[in-house]
């Protein structure tokens, strides 16, 4: 990347059609007070407000890399690059995903593009709900689940429908399959635009995880009627003692390569033995971004926090196998 | 990468002329006749530069003037050559322009609402552009519109113009002017760059997977080279031989289709940057390669050879557009940042290199 260019923020608007992605869309476009690129899939409820507003027919590729869930989208890299071309007209972009898309291949497009990589980082994925519906979403369909774990941030909307117990209800169910997603209420789409926008959702050195996660052991969930099998869960760990560098890094690459389909996404900040700085890392499927991050300070209590969403994850099995990472008590 | 202490001043200061505009160059072009070269950029504007300043007992140098004109209402997203020593230009307006300086631009197709992001011009007045899976082919008494099975990544003519490869996810299309038919060559992964050989024997794709496909057409036999760092979107093709040049790496990559087992050929030469080479465009006459890295920087190198001289430092953005003129005595280029040059490349600077 060139020195003192910095890159384009992209922002990733998900959610079930009627949930109010095109509201939320238009109040950033009015209330940012920043010129926006928009790219939309469908033409939904109403008009998008956007000078630039660009129409791409959604294009889900896989690539050729060993690894069937690495899938790009061919519109948007195509589209994305034609608006590099146009730079300094915007300060950044937003994607209205479809009602239906998995936001793994817009996510992976940013990562698996050199062109792209050097020049837009996705900034966070904003996952809109209907506070009535989502719920049922959630049980019925995979992709409710999917939707929501990629996000950074959740918007329940429509709150002046829903009662207090549906909105606790649909937060408890938003902490315990994505702790580390901002939750935003909302009324009409109406929610502070510095909630939404300069989150560095992808950037290693902004990565935060709560401090005590959900208990790692698997609860019992009441399983609706209907319900797929391959239940999507979210599994967090807390390890107190620092983890063995090469066992741990193996045990990292081992996981994304024979689950990266299954897991979603995963996120950790690990004490490793020896290493004065936070290892840090986040992926989306079997794309892994990694790396030293500042030092640990000397307040902090050096333990490693890790969290992984996926289907069918095995919680106790991958605590075992992590443990066994751990150096041995002195 | 500024180029060792002491060493020749760049070309483009002795030979050249260099020019900045406020918007990233997105394709530069030589007319296939007359010495001009065009620039399309950003903003929409098309610019042509040259012919070269030649005065007796001097080396020849760049033009003084750049004419500007403003084609597209977006950015210009394609540029082409055409047969008749003008240009093809493709916006993001959805149009299609033919622009014969100085005559202004005559609007050959307006797709309202379409992104033409590629064009490309083949013989006998036959042009092709291309926007997401839809392609337009037209010649003197047709007109096919196609839809293909994916988006398209890149369009090249063959060097007859008769044959037309188009890019895509899981292979090529190579459409025949002849019989206005199509076949497809099958290759995964995602594709995005193509080239040529001279000779029309080769076909060169560039792959999203950090590889490089190759068909041999005669008897449809196919190569793959990779173990590239990054992403082979510029490829090159030798005058003579079959040797292919891409970027992707810190040096310039090349592959040689003639040995037995060409994916065992891989050399590298070129100045080993610390950042990546974005461009190359090799000598239409003589075994050198231009490359352009991802800092600005612009070198002559040739292959099995340590030596290479700057024709542009570093610091000017990376390399985006990078091409010779038909007759190889002078090189176009652009960056992303709006810097562009045009710089004469005299016959005693390609003594250096063997003929290819």
């Amino acid at each position: 990347m060139s020195a003192g260019v910095s890159r384009l923020p992209v922002t990733v608007l998900t959610g079930f059609l009627g949930a109010g992605k095109t509201t939320l869309l238009n109040h950033l476009l009015r209330e940012s007070g920043r010129r926006y690129a928009v790219i939309v899939n469908e033409y939904g409820e109403i008009g998008i407000d956007g000078e630039l507003v660009v129409g791409a027919e959604e294009e889900v590729l896989e690539l050729n890399n060993g690894c069937i869930c690495c899938k790009v989208r061919g519109d948007l890299i195509r589209v994305v690059s034609g608006l590099l071309k146009r730079r300094g007209r915007f300060d950044g972009i937003l994607i209205e995903t479809t009602g239906l898309a998995d936001p793994a291949p817009v996510v992976q497009s940013f990562m698996a593009d050199d062109e792209i990589r050097q020049a837009a980082r996705v900034d966070g994925v904003v996952c809109v709900v209907d506070a009535c519906h989502f719920l049922a979403s959630l049980a019925r369909t995979r992709e409710a689940g999917v939707q929501l774990a990629h996000a950074s941030t959740v918007v329940i909307n429509k709150v002046e429908m829903a009662d207090e117990a549906t909105l606790a209800a649909v937060e408890a169910e938003i902490a315990r399959l994505n702790p580390s997603a901002t939750v935003l209420r909302s009324a009409r789409g109406a929610v502070p635009v510095e909630a939404l926008l300069d989150q560095g959702a992808y950037e290693l050195p902004r990565l935060e995880l709560p401090a005590s996660p959900a208990p790692a052991r698997p609860r019992y969930v009441a399983v609706p009627q209907g319900r797929h099998t391959d239940d999507l869960e979210c599994v967090s760990m807390v390890l107190d003692r620092p983890l063995e560098r090469s066992s741990f890094l193996g045990w990292l690459q081992r996981l994304v390569a024979e689950r990266g389909e299954k897991l979603l996404r995963t996120k950790g900040i690990v004490a490793l033995a020896g290493a004065d700085r936070r290892f840090v890392f986040q992926g989306v499927h079997m794309m892994v971004d990694s790396d030293f991050d500042r030092p640990w300070r000397s307040e902090e209590t050096r333990d490693s926090r890790l969290v992984f969403i996926g289907h069918g994850l095995d919680g106790v099995e991958l605590r075992a196998s992590l443990d066994a990472c751990q150096v041995p008590w002195p | 990468m500024n180029g060792p202490p002491n060493a020749l001043p760049p070309l483009v200061d002795l030979l050249g002329t260099r020019w900045r505009l406020d918007a990233p160059v997105v394709a530069v072009a030589w007319a296939r006749r007359g010495g001009r070269a065009a620039f399309a950029f950003g903003d929409g504007t098309v610019a042509f530069g040259g012919p070269f300043v030649v005065r007796a007992g001097q080396p020849p140098r760049g033009p003084r003037e750049l004419n500007r004109i403003p084609a597209h209402d977006g950015a210009c997203l394609a540029l082409a050559a055409d047969g008749e020593g003008g240009f093809l230009s493709a916006g993001d307006d959805g149009r299609l322009l033919g622009i014969v300086p100085p005559a202004a631009p005559v609007e050959l197709a307006n797709q309202p609402g379409e992104w033409l992001d590629h064009v490309a011009v083949g013989a006998r007045g036959i042009h092709a552009c291309a926007s997401g899976r839809r392609l337009w082919i037209r010649g003197p008494d047709f007109e096919d519109v196609l839809t293909l099975a994916s988006g398209v990544t890149a369009l090249a003519f063959d060097p007859a113009g008769r044959t037309l490869a188009i890019a895509g996810h899981g292979g090529v299309e190579l459409w025949s002017a002849a019989d206005r038919s199509r076949r497809r060559l099958e290759a995964p992964g995602y594709h995005r760059a193509l080239a040529w050989s001279p000779d029309g024997r080769f076909l060169a794709s560039g792959l999203q997977e950090n590889a490089v496909c190759c068909w041999r057409l005669g008897d449809g036999r196919r190569f793959v080279f990779d173990g590239y760092p990054g992403q082979p979107r510029a490829l090159s093709f030798a005058a003579r031989g079959h040797t292919l040049a891409t970027s992707g790496g810190p040096r310039v990559v090349a592959w040689d289709l003639d040995r037995p087992r060409p994916a065992d050929s891989r050399i590298e030469f070129g100045y080993p940057g610390r950042v990546p080479v974005s461009a190359v465009a090799w000598h239409p006459g003589r075994g050198m390669v231009a490359a352009g890295y991802h800092n600005g920087a612009v070198l002559l190198c040739r292959p099995g050879s340590d030596q290479h001289l700057f024709v542009q430092g570093s610091g000017s953005g990376p390399v985006t557009a990078l091409a010779w003129a038909a007759d190889g005595s002078g090189l176009a280029l652009g960056t992303q940042q709006g810097e562009l040059a045009m710089v004469a490349i005299p016959p005693e600077i390609l003594s250096m290199a063997r003929a290819a």
